[in-house]
């Protein structure tokens, strides 16, 4: 997989940080899965991490809790993770980064797609209670183009499959489209497939036409 | 006195490089022999911390002493994954401690976050020659951050340990979300050039 398009740096650091919204690091880490280049990179933002672990004053264990811990080390553990290591990983879909197969619990080719007019078809994925960022998978026929829009907030697009074309260049599998509430463009699908996606949006897109406006219900893009 | 992103870092007879020199060493012999004397040193440098760590981030105490001892199981049973050439050991610690965190909150009971190491394949070289490529990194990263325009130190401050988004830090500090985003960038660009000078 050729990859072009990477996380921009502010993203990185709120992903590394762990405080950037649960949507927009599925996403994120989606593109990490497949990208070694930005593996490396998220390493570099995680080091401050590790600047600011040493750099807190130690706050005292309980007294037992060495003990405790010692105890429990010949414990196979069973990881102890919730949904941790253990039986998480055994979706394995070439389709799909690492973070959306064990989402999907399915391959990609099997979900089932909301139809929608204009050759459109979506798949809302869940997040925890109280994130208000959305996240689906957008499925887009070839020739197709999403009406020019603006962004309400913030929207991070990881390719899939298929590709399509906008004034920031052509973005094909595994490329992310890292784009903040100040862009506006218009994606033409320029792959003889459909072109799917995995998109966390904070907003709905802004249409700057009437015709997408009324389909924006519909769509629910 | 407040430096680097939030304290001074320790003066002493030992300096941070010794430290995290000492603290790869101490995980090999872990990985490498299952040694229970250097997992005790280990958990009395980093335990502490790591509770410090998620008291910062909003948890209680109960559950913050738990996730410090839940980090510490975890660094025991991974340690063969832990590659000193690649991250001090400071960085994984983070990077398990923030995943127990971020685990702990989620409705949805699957994983995202990797821990670092956990996109690499197995290596089967020795780890105790991986030490000799060990990076310098959080020295390096120290001395970098404690010489960043305060402003900058201050958004990392404010994600990295008070577990703030980008708009809430805008918010908090009554800027444009633009211009954290920038300070982010220069920060991180600064930080990249220090640690890719460590290789």
């Amino acid at each position: 997989m050729s990859i072009s398009h990477h996380l921009d740096d502010a993203t990185l650091m709120a992903l590394a940080s762990g405080t950037l919204d649960e949507a927009f690091a599925t996403v994120a880490l989606a593109h990490v899965d497949w990208c070694g280049h930005c593996q490396a990179a998220l390493q570099k933002a995680e080091a401050v991490g590790g600047v600011a672990l040493e750099e807190l004053a130690p706050e005292p264990m309980a007294d037992d809790a060495l003990a405790a811990v010692l105890a429990r080390l010949d414990d196979d553990g069973g990881d102890t993770a919730p949904g941790g290591e253990a039986g998480a990983d055994t979706v394995v879909d070439l389709a799909a980064p690492g973070p959306l197969a064990r989402l999907l619990g399915k391959p990609l080719a099997e979900i089932k797609w909301k139809t929608l007019p204009g050759g459109f078809a979506t798949y809302d994925l869940p997040t925890s209670k109280g994130v208000k960022s959305r996240l689906q998978l957008l499925k887009i026929g070839p020739g197709r183009a999403i009406p020019e829009h603006g962004h309400r907030g913030n929207e991070l697009t990881l390719i899939l499959a298929g590709s399509y074309t906008d004034a920031f260049g052509h973005f094909g599998r595994g490329d992310i489209a890292d784009v903040d509430a100040t862009v506006a463009h218009q994606p033409v699908i320029n792959s003889g497939e459909d072109c799917i996606c995995l998109v966390a949006s904070e907003a709905p897109m802004k249409f700057h036409s009437l015709m997408p406006r009324l389909l924006q219900p519909i769509l629910g893009i | 006195m407040r430096a680097a992103l939030i304290m001074s870092i320790q003066e002493g007879k030992t300096g941070p490089r010794d430290t995290a020199t000492a603290m790869a060493r101490l995980v090999v012999r872990v990985a490498e022999a299952r040694d229970r004397a250097a997992f005790e040193e280990l958990f009395r440098h980093f335990a502490p911390r790591v509770k410090s760590f998620m008291l910062h981030k909003g948890a209680d105490r109960e559950t913050a002493e738990e996730l410090a001892q839940e980090t510490m199981l975890r660094l025991w049973r991974k340690a063969h994954l832990y590659r000193p050439s690649k991250s001090a050991v400071s960085s994984w610690v983070f990077t398990i401690a923030r995943n127990l965190r971020i685990d702990r909150m989620r409705r949805e009971s699957i994983r995202h976050y990797e821990d670092i190491g956990d996109y690499d394949a197995p290596s089967t070289d020795p780890l105790s020659d991986d030490l000799v490529g060990r990076r310098q990194e959080s020295a390096a990263l120290g001395d970098s951050l404690a010489r960043l325009p305060s402003e900058q130190t201050e958004v990392m401050r404010l994600a990295f340990i008070d577990d703030l988004s980008q708009r809430e830090i805008a918010d908090r500090l009554d800027l444009p979300l633009g211009t954290v985003k920038s300070r982010m960038r220069l920060a991180y660009a600064k930080l990249r050039v220090a640690l890719e000078g460590e290789l």
